[in-house]
């Protein structure tokens, strides 16, 4: 038996200028999760795909009974075979559909040299093999390459540099540079995979807005902007200002908010929940169509399905068995709990709309979905513009 | 296979053990042992499963009076309906209730209201157990059922059940505002107006107390403040009792609500109007009660005065005891009404001539005058008067502050002379010049009187701005400082707060800096920061000041124009021209062992100097003889 052929998806300028994204011939909005279930006791090399507990089947069921429709996968296992079988199972199983997502080798030790070209060629390679194993499964709906590896760009965060980018001497020069090199190779994949694959949009997964201005001029061949954003309750002027500087279709790839007051001291399912809804009602209010938005955003990936327990200190093995409420970073945006100590109030291991616990019996961690999971479930069915709401009241 | 193996296994060893103990034990086990293993038993049992039976007999027992249709029906329903709740078993209260309505059981209003009562108090124990599957997948069906169930108690009620009526208002209101509170505004209307206008009734009081805990829960203050008004309009009616009234009022004091205890006090007082003398005396206790207290926090502290005025208003004067004069004076300087502070520390001086708090007390006039009314004259007099009614660090704390006064107008030998004497009403008092920080600030402030150089920066910028008590256009903003607790003991921590509001720049706050003088325990100045934390190492009263320094604009009281004195930049980097925004002060008391420096034997009676002011006044006034009033 032969797969049924897989139908474009693609991106489609409306009339007043409005993006939509259009699936199988019908406008469709991303309402989804991102996925990477890790079990309570493992890390980062967890291997999702081979895991006999099957979670995806577990969580898939919950996932539609939300709402879901999209899961995004950070980068997909080395078994094409086993990813295709997720993949597979997520669509025909649940009706959701899988964003796939490759790090670019952004990892990887010694740092990623993107103004390398044998490196460049070596993650093109990895790139071009994941699109031909897993373009003809139907539930794909869209690459992304990258995730914040656009932060690298000043130096702060996993730093590169290549002798020709250093002899430049002035850091703006170099930081430019650096962000010219990388998104020229982003460039010249997404021309590639467009060749491979005509039926699947490439999108790039950005930090922010940091740097788009040269991706204007570096990366016009990629199809959809995909943003990580931490703004707290709203995005701001995100969706006009993205209008101005690169103009493409928008989706978050990650945004949300964690599940601990870390002022209190105490799981905050209350603040999350609102959080979430601000945010979800600011996508929706610039979707295509909705006359009060800038029209350019096509949805979005909640940060995160379940909490992961192994983020904080996850050289500690003993760690990873631990829900920890040590923060790891400062956000005066989630303004409930900056008054933490050192305002340290965003805490990693909690941004799960699911809460896992350790199961008897069985191997696959408990799951409660948290009260943002219902919030979000009632939102999708019955979406309303919350800023509107709170300024009648 | 296995299965079969571990079967016969168990037989095997569950025969074997049982018959053949059985046998060898029965012959010389005698049989009352047996007898009293069978109560030990049956006690065990009955220790275990004597409560569910209880209950379970307690239940059945409720129903068959409420089935019994007799004179206890209601009030067993109502104890059946709180024997469920107290479970937590909400569907069996409702699947109860419900049997009950669709036999027609009378009386029908109560059981369609407890209906929706037990659902109301269903969803509440899914929110409370974040089970949020049912809140977000049952609560919606179960709250409309419940608005049914009341709209058919509220058609079944007859005329006279006007606590129920109200129960069913509040509650309809309730489950409206959980699910919208904007819409609840008519109905939570139509509940005020049902509460203002029912007859008074035995047991409304209460009922509307348990309402009052539930909005308080609901953290809205402007909704509570509605709901003070509605337990005013029933306190007012006069069905509520003295006592009740007196009860309520106190409770919602000691939960820090001062202004519905203020309401139902005021109400509660204007009741004992006929009997002067217990007006008098049930003012001067809430006074007390709402008042400053020891460490400078008060429930509501304007209302305190207004209860001292009303009961001198009503008594005299003379109705204030020492303590309620100390405490009023107090009161008032915690307000910042400095003047009528000063008024009233001089009328307790004037009253209690004998008192051994003179010295304290005239200190406190001396600061609050110079430094708060900007009579500088005023408070050389006062800090006199303080030097003179006390001794040791107390004396010397007065001593330096005149001569800060005198520094101040540029009267440079009046001054040093009074930093001297400072110096050696310490030494005289046994403490270390050195070691203590008044000996230190004073010879601080001769060694810049010797080498002809300006005082310390922001002590300088502090005095010119009281000196000059000048107001910009626009008018300075109003500085006050606030210490958290005013009074601490040593070694402790005291928060020193700056608050400066400022009237004419809408929402945009200035960016100030803050200048720290005074006594600060030797911690060194932050200009930045308008919040100062600070331990004292020694006892007694210390003084912390600050300059609100501005930006260049309206406030402008220039620190270049003062009376006289030669102007020397503090450093290199501080301007010479700034504009002091406000000024503000605090005094807090220290008290409690000594940390750093070893008093002399006649200082370590601190008692005499100066009592701890909790008891401060019954001790003084038990301890209080002649003898005791000594001066330097």
């Amino acid at each position: 038996m032969t797969k049924a052929p897989v139908k474009k998806v693609h991106i489609k300028t409306l009339k007043n200028n409005h993006y939509q994204l259009i699936v199988d011939g019908a406008p469709f909005v991303v309402r989804g999760v991102c996925y990477n279930p890790v079990p309570i006791g493992q890390s980062h090399d967890y291997d999702f795909w081979s895991d006999a507990n099957e979670p995806w089947k577990k969580d898939g069921e919950l996932m539609k009974k939300m709402g879901v429709n999209t899961v995004r996968f950070y980068q997909p296992g080395e078994n094409f075979g086993a990813v295709r079988q997720v993949v597979s199972d997520m669509y025909r199983l649940y009706g959701i559909r899988t964003i796939m997502g490759n790090w670019l080798k952004f990892w990887n030790y010694p740092a990623p040299f993107y103004d390398d070209k044998d490196f460049r060629d070596k993650v093109k390679a990895e790139v071009f093999d994941m699109v031909r194993a897993l373009k003809e499964e139907p539930g794909i709906l869209f690459w992304v390459l990258g995730n914040e590896n656009n932060f690298s760009f000043s130096g702060k965060i996993n730093p590169w540099s290549s002798p020709r980018i250093d002899k430049l001497g002035d850091p703006r020069q170099c930081m430019l540079a650096r962000a010219e090199s990388y998104y020229t190779l982003i460039n010249e994949i997404a021309r590639e995979i467009h060749k491979i694959d005509p039926a699947h949009p490439v999108a790039m997964g950005n930090g922010e807005l940091v740097c788009l201005d040269v991706a204007n001029q570096f990366a016009p061949a990629v199809d959809i902007l995909a943003c990580i954003i931490y703004r707290g309750k709203t995005f701001g002027n995100l969706f006009d200002n993205l209008r101005q500087v690169y103009d493409k279709p928008l989706v978050f790839v990650e945004f949300g908010c964690d599940a601990y007051n870390a002022a209190r001291q105490e799981e905050d399912e209350d603040d999350q929940a609102a959080f979430l809804e601000w945010q979800w009602s600011e996508i929706y209010r610039n979707l295509a169509e909705n006359p009060k938005g800038a029209g350019n955003c096509i949805g979005g990936a909640i940060f995160e399905w379940t909490d992961e327990w192994w983020k904080h200190k996850d050289y500690d093995a003993n760690g990873l068995s631990v829900h920890d409420t040590e923060s790891h970073w400062s956000n005066g945006s989630y303004y409930f709990d900056i008054q933490a100590e050192r305002n340290m109030n965003m805490n990693e291991e909690w941004f799960g709309i699911v809460k896992i616990e350790k199961a008897s019996g069985s191997g696959l961690d408990s799951r409660t979905p948290r009260k943002a999971y219902y919030v979000i479930r009632e939102f999708w069915k019955h979406p309303r513009d919350v800023k509107e709401d709170a300024k009648r009241k | 296979m296995k299965q079969e193996e571990g079967r016969r296994k168990k037989e095997e060893g569950s025969v074997l053990p049982v018959s053949g103990g059985r046998r060898l034990l029965m012959p010389v086990v005698p049989c009352l042992t047996w007898h009293v293993i069978a109560v030990f038993l049956f006690s065990m049992f009955y220790s275990l499963f004597s409560p569910l039976c209880i209950y379970a007999d307690e239940a059945a027992g409720l129903k068959a009076k409420i089935a019994g249709r007799g004179e206890d029906a209601r009030s067993s329903l109502k104890q059946l309906v709180q024997f469920y709740v107290g479970r937590v078993d909400h569907d069996g209260l409702i699947s109860y209730l419900k049997t009950l309505a669709d036999a027609g059981y009378e009386p029908l209003p109560e059981i369609y209201f407890y209906i929706a009562e037990a659902q109301v108090a269903q969803i509440g124990h899914w929110r409370r157990t974040k089970d949020w599957e049912s809140v977000y997948d049952k609560a919606a069906g179960l709250r409309k059922d419940a608005v049914s169930y009341l709209r058919r108690a509220e058609e079944a009620l007859a005329g006279e059940h006007h606590a129920l009526r109200l129960e069913i208002k509040f509650l309809k209101w309730r489950l409206t505002y959980e699910e919208n509170p904007e819409a609840g505004v008519g109905l939570f209307n139509d509940f005020s107006n049902t509460a203002r206008d029912l007859p008074a009734e035995p047991g409304i009081w209460q009922l509307l107390e348990r309402f009052d805990d539930e909005v308080a829960a609901l953290n809205d203050d402007s909704l509570l403040r509605r709901f003070e008004d509605i337990l005013l309009a029933a306190a007012q009616s006069r069905s509520v009792s003295d006592a009740e009234l007196k009860a309520s009022a106190e409770k919602f004091l000691e939960k820090k609500r001062a202004s519905a205890a203020r309401k139902l006090f005021l109400v509660y007082l204007e009741r004992q109007k006929n009997d002067k003398a217990r007006f008098v005396e049930e003012a001067l206790r809430l006074a007390g009660r709402f008042g400053s207290d020891d460490s400078g926090a008060a429930q509501d502290a304007s209302f305190a005065e207004e209860l001292y005025n009303k009961a001198s208003v009503t008594g005299g004067l003379s109705v204030l005891d020492m303590d309620a004069h100390y405490r009023r004076a107090f009161n008032l300087e915690r307000m910042k009404d400095y003047e009528k502070a000063v008024q009233a520390y001089k009328d307790f001086a004037v009253s209690y001539a004998e008192s051994p708090r003179r010295g304290e007390v005239y200190f406190r006039m001396g600061v609050l005058a110079a430094f708060g009314l900007k009579d500088m004259a005023a408070g050389e007099e006062y800090f006199s008067k303080a030097k003179d009614f006390s001794k040791g660090r107390l004396a010397a704390a007065a001593l330096y502050h005149l001569g800060l006064i005198h520094h101040a107008k540029a009267e440079i030998d009046q001054a040093r002379e009074f930093y001297k004497a400072a110096l050696s009403t310490l030494k005289s008092g046994g403490f270390s010049a050195e070691k203590e920080e008044l000996g230190l600030l004073a010879g601080e402030r001769l060694k810049e009187l010797d080498e002809k150089k300006d005082m310390k920066y922001g002590l300088r910028l502090f005095l010119d701005a009281v000196l000059q008590g000048a107001t910009g256009p626009g008018g300075p903003p109003s500085v006050s400082v606030t210490a958290q607790p005013a009074t601490q003991i040593v070694g402790k921590p005291v928060v020193f707060r700056v608050d400066a509001l400022v009237s004419d720049t809408g929402c945009m706050a200035p960016e100030y800096t803050y200048e720290w003088a005074g006594m600060l325990g030797g911690m060194a100045n932050i200009p930045g920061t308008p919040e100062l934390t600070v331990e004292y190492v020694s006892s007694g009263l210390h003084v912390a000041c600050v300059a609100v320094v501005g930006p260049q604009g309206p406030e402008a009281v220039r620190h270049s124009s003062i009376a006289g004195l030669p102007v020397t930049k503090a450093s290199p980097d501080k301007p010479d021209d700034v504009s002091v925004a406000g000024v503000g002060f605090e005094i807090v008391d220290i008290e409690g062992a000594e940390a750093a420096t070893e008093p002399a034997p006649q200082a370590k009676d601190k008692k005499a100097d100066k009592p701890s002011k909790s008891t401060a006044v019954s001790r003084a006034l038990e301890a209080f003889t002649p003898s005791e009033m000594t001066t330097d």
